[in-house]
């Protein structure tokens, strides 16, 4: 196991290679001029113009400015943003935190809710509960996240006045109440998929022959499904909930924009929006890093879970 | 696994629901709570230079000289400025002020922090104001001079807003943080949330214990939410409310929104540069086939006010009102009259009409003149595609950035609003000098731009006018931008609050929340 992971961690490093040019050059293509963004609707002198230039490397080539970066985040030295004037990484670490909580509540959420609702939709299948349900999950699946948020928002904030309406609150407590509506609207869309891949599953799996031994020994149908079938159930729902997951990281952006939760969200937008080439393009490969390492981790609870596979990668090596 | 997720979601719940019991339980502090549309840039007096950063440094920080309300200046850290000839400032500190470390005032905190702005290399984006500077110096224990290199009617405005920001030379040596002579002190900031300051113990400039003990700034990027939380009252006061939901806000009891007169003008400006709006008689046709005080009483309402066909709203006309409603009587104006805008279209070289884009952004204001533009233009034959674009894109056509294959503004008309300073030539040198980057028309006459050089040099207000009068009478006959509205200024406060007039146009340091009050 332990070959294994040193194997795919090793091929981290080309796909981090083309995934750092590729986003380099996408973000330059915009063509956007970091220093007119900084400029805002004022004027800036002609001197200051070419000082700021100078200062954010933006006189040199591309191919300059591309080694300049990559070159000071392989010695763990981020850019400094346009805008901030400070380490990208002192920005990342401080709005880190909230993206991260918010990411895992939501998963959390969808998890619970999404086997809650798969299982009982299986239980009771083709019956007005499990089409009901499955009527939901499937509103959810095709409701974008950030319009579940606002819808969200104003009636759980504005008009029973139950949530606040933005922020992520000032300690863990707070967090947590400050980020249930963000999590639940984040987690709507994975707990949709996830849902009803266990009710399919499920139901699959009640129609087996060894259930069939099972209920003709007389053992009870709750049983069955929790002690037996579960297992099963759950492997293509970790699959899918990993992937989901580096979705869900990504789906934060807009989430946490709504909720102005001051995230990674929040300031990847805010450097897009001005040209703060540092700030996208850090948040990205660290984003890309982090969707990497969650499908590693997946694969690895994959085996944990199916002896089958296990077996099958001990056997390659 | 059951077991484990079950647990975790009963963890998850009980924690929440004991976090919601102890908000709710949380008690009422008299704080004011201001929500900002994007972060702060920080804490550098250097880089406050947008909407979000000046009216956190504005409380933190103070000017040699100030704003008043009504637009006027009156000393502020200086207690007497003298001007023994038209290029020296000599300003003479108060004698009483402190910073929040309850250091006194120096004069060397003064030349230090100028010099800052003036530096090239320092990364001040405010340096243009101190083009003209010649010097900065220490003369006098507690004495600054200023000295110009040619005399300059704007330096006044400069030594009372923020690119003029006085913070303690000695503090920031010793510890690398600013911190300023107002009323506020700065507590905390969590990055990209919020950011709190503290009202000082011992503040130099009078009683300031019924203002708000703490100012909590809320970072809230989007419009729908901003305008919940300002119902809800989790935010008392946003200096720049958003344009699209003003009419809920109005609508909300519990909330009072201020509109008012404010010095801006929203304009279309032709791209002289280029194409058929490079042809005077096209603009001139576009200008009279248009109903624009129609467009500003039908659809912008009371939010703004038709304009006198010049670009100085009455509320930049200085100290001589009455020599600007004068001139405005008398300028060349292009009031709507389609068969006049048929004869100017068939005066030029494009008596058939063509096709044009206009550039707006998501300011739904822009986009309605745009749309009016597209109708109101098809009986000439003019055919105008709307660009529409994201504010940062705009503001990059806006100032040049964007350009078409020859090298020209890559725009044909473009939907834009300048707001000056409180001068009154503060439109004219941005919005028409040859080579500025704000002269959004590319528009450029050479005896108009002697003319404006001229009148940035001159002191008297009166023979400024005479100038600037002169300069926009060869100006106005060649319509480089078509005058819209001069828009008002709003801001949103809860009910619960009072506060005098506000002066909150974007790029303001007016704003001193040091004078609000919760209602008695």
């Amino acid at each position: 196991m332990a070959r294994y992971i040193l194997r795919r961690v090793a091929a981290f490093i080309p796909a981090l290679i083309i995934s750092s040019i590729f986003i380099f050059f996408m973000v330059r293509l915009t063509g956007a001029d970091p220093i007119t963004s900084l400029q805002g609707t004022q004027r800036l002198s002609e001197e200051s113009r070419i000082a700021l230039t100078r200062e954010f490397h933006l006189d040199k080539s591309l191919a300059e400015q591309y080694f300049i970066w990559i070159g000071g985040m392989l010695r763990g030295k981020f850019p400094v943003s346009f805008k901030y004037r400070q380490p990208v990484d002192r920005l990342i670490a401080s709005r880190l935190p909230t993206t991260l909580q918010l990411v895992g509540m939501s998963f959390i959420f969808a998890v619970f809710f999404a086997i809650t609702i798969g299982l009982i939709c299986a239980a009771n299948k083709n019956k007005a509960v499990d089409r009901i349900l499955s009527a939901v999950l499937v509103l959810f699946a095709s409701t974008p996240s950030f319009l579940l948020a606002i819808v969200l928002m104003l009636v759980f904030s504005l008009k029973l006045g139950w949530f606040p309406s933005f922020g992520a609150g000032h300690n863990f407590r707070e967090n947590l109440y400050y980020l249930l509506l963000p999590s639940l609207s984040l987690g709507a869309a994975m707990m949709s998929l996830m849902g009803r891949v266990t009710r399919s599953r499920m139901i699959e799996e009640l129609g087996a022959d060894y259930v069939c031994a099972e209920i003709a020994k007389g053992t009870p149908r709750h049983v069955i499904m929790f002690r037996h079938c579960l297992k099963g159930v759950l492997i293509p729902v970790v699959t899918i909930g990993g992937l989901q997951l580096g979705g869900a990281i990504v789906g934060a952006v807009m989430v946490e924009s709504v909720f102005a939760l001051g995230g990674i969200g929040d300031l990847l937008i805010a450097g897009i929006k001005s040209a703060d080439y540092p700030i996208v393009q850090s948040i990205v490969i660290l984003m890309t890093m982090l969707f990497l390492f969650l499908n590693l981790v997946v694969d690895i609870a994959y085996t944990a879970l199916d002896p089958r596979i296990r077996a099958e990668r001990i056997t390659s090596q | 696994m059951k077991k484990i997720i079950l647990s975790v979601f009963v963890v998850l719940l009980v924690f929440t629901l004991s976090a919601v019991c102890n908000s709710s339980a949380s008690g009422a502090e008299y704080t004011f709570t201001i929500g900002l549309t994007g972060d702060i840039a920080g804490l550098e007096p250097g880089l406050a230079y947008d909407p979000n950063t000046i009216p956190v440094l504005s409380q933190i920080t103070d000017n040699l000289v100030k704003r008043t309300p009504d637009g006027g200046l009156e000393p502020q850290l200086a207690k007497e400025i003298e001007t023994p000839d038209d290029t020296t400032y000599i300003y003479k500190l108060r004698d009483d002020v402190t910073f929040s470390d309850g250091a006194p005032l120096t004069a060397d905190d003064v030349v230090w922090s100028l010099q800052r702005y003036a530096d090239p290399n320092g990364g001040a984006l405010q340096q243009w104001n101190y083009e003209n500077v010649l010097s900065i110096e220490k003369t006098g224990g507690l004495e600054v001079t200023v000295k110009l290199k040619q005399p300059s009617n704007t330096w006044k405005h400069v030594a009372a807003t923020n690119p003029s920001y006085i913070s303690s030379k000695k503090h920031f040596e010793e510890t690398g943080e600013h911190i300023g002579t107002g009323a506020y002190v700065f507590e905390s900031r969590v990055n990209g949330q919020e950011i709190v300051l503290k009202k000082r113990g011992d503040y130099w400039n009078g009683d300031i214990s019924e203002a708000p003990g703490k100012l909590i700034y809320k970072i809230v990027p989007d419009s729908t939410t901003l305008v919940t939380a300002l119902k809800n009252g989790e935010i008392d006061y946003a200096p720049v409310p958003p344009a699209d939901l003003l009419g809920e806000l109005i609508a909300a009891p519990s909330l009072k929104v201020s509109n008012y007169p404010d010095r801006a003008i929203t304009f279309v400006a032709f791209n002289t540069g280029r194409g058929p709006t490079s042809d005077v008689n096209v603009r001139r046709a576009i200008y009279s086939a248009i109903d624009i005080d129609e467009f500003v009483v039908n659809v912008v309402g009371n939010l703004g006010s038709v304009t006198t066909g010049i670009p100085n709203s009455p509320a930049l006309y200085g100290e001589h009102p009455d020599q600007w409603q004068k001139f405005s009587d008398s300028a060349i104006k292009y009031p709507y009259d389609i068969g006049k805008a048929k004869e100017y279209l068939a005066q030029s070289a494009y008596p058939d009409g063509f096709t044009a884009n206009v550039v707006v952004n998501q300011n739904p204001r822009y986009n309605d003149i745009g749309l009016y533009l597209q109708e109101n233009l098809k009986p000439l034959g003019i055919n105008i595609e709307i660009l529409k674009v994201t504010g940062e894109e705009h503001d990059e056509y806006y100032f040049g950035n964007i350009l078409d294959a020859d090298g020209k503004r890559g725009y044909d008309l473009l939907v834009g609003s300048w707001w000056p300073n409180n001068d009154v030539g503060g439109i004219l040198e941005p919005l028409y000098q040859s080579g500025n980057s704000s002269n959004v028309a590319a528009y450029g006459n050479a005896a108009a731009d002697a003319l404006i050089r001229e009148e940035m040099t001159i002191l008297d207000e009166t023979a400024r006018n005479a100038k600037i009068f002169e300069a926009l009478n060869i100006i106005l006959p060649d319509a480089p931008y078509i005058y819209v509205l001069y828009p008002n200024a709003q801001n949103v406060i809860n009910a619960k609050f009072t506060t005098p007039p506000i002066d909150s146009t974007p790029a303001s340091d007016a704003l001193r929340y040091v004078d609000v009050r919760l209602a008695k």
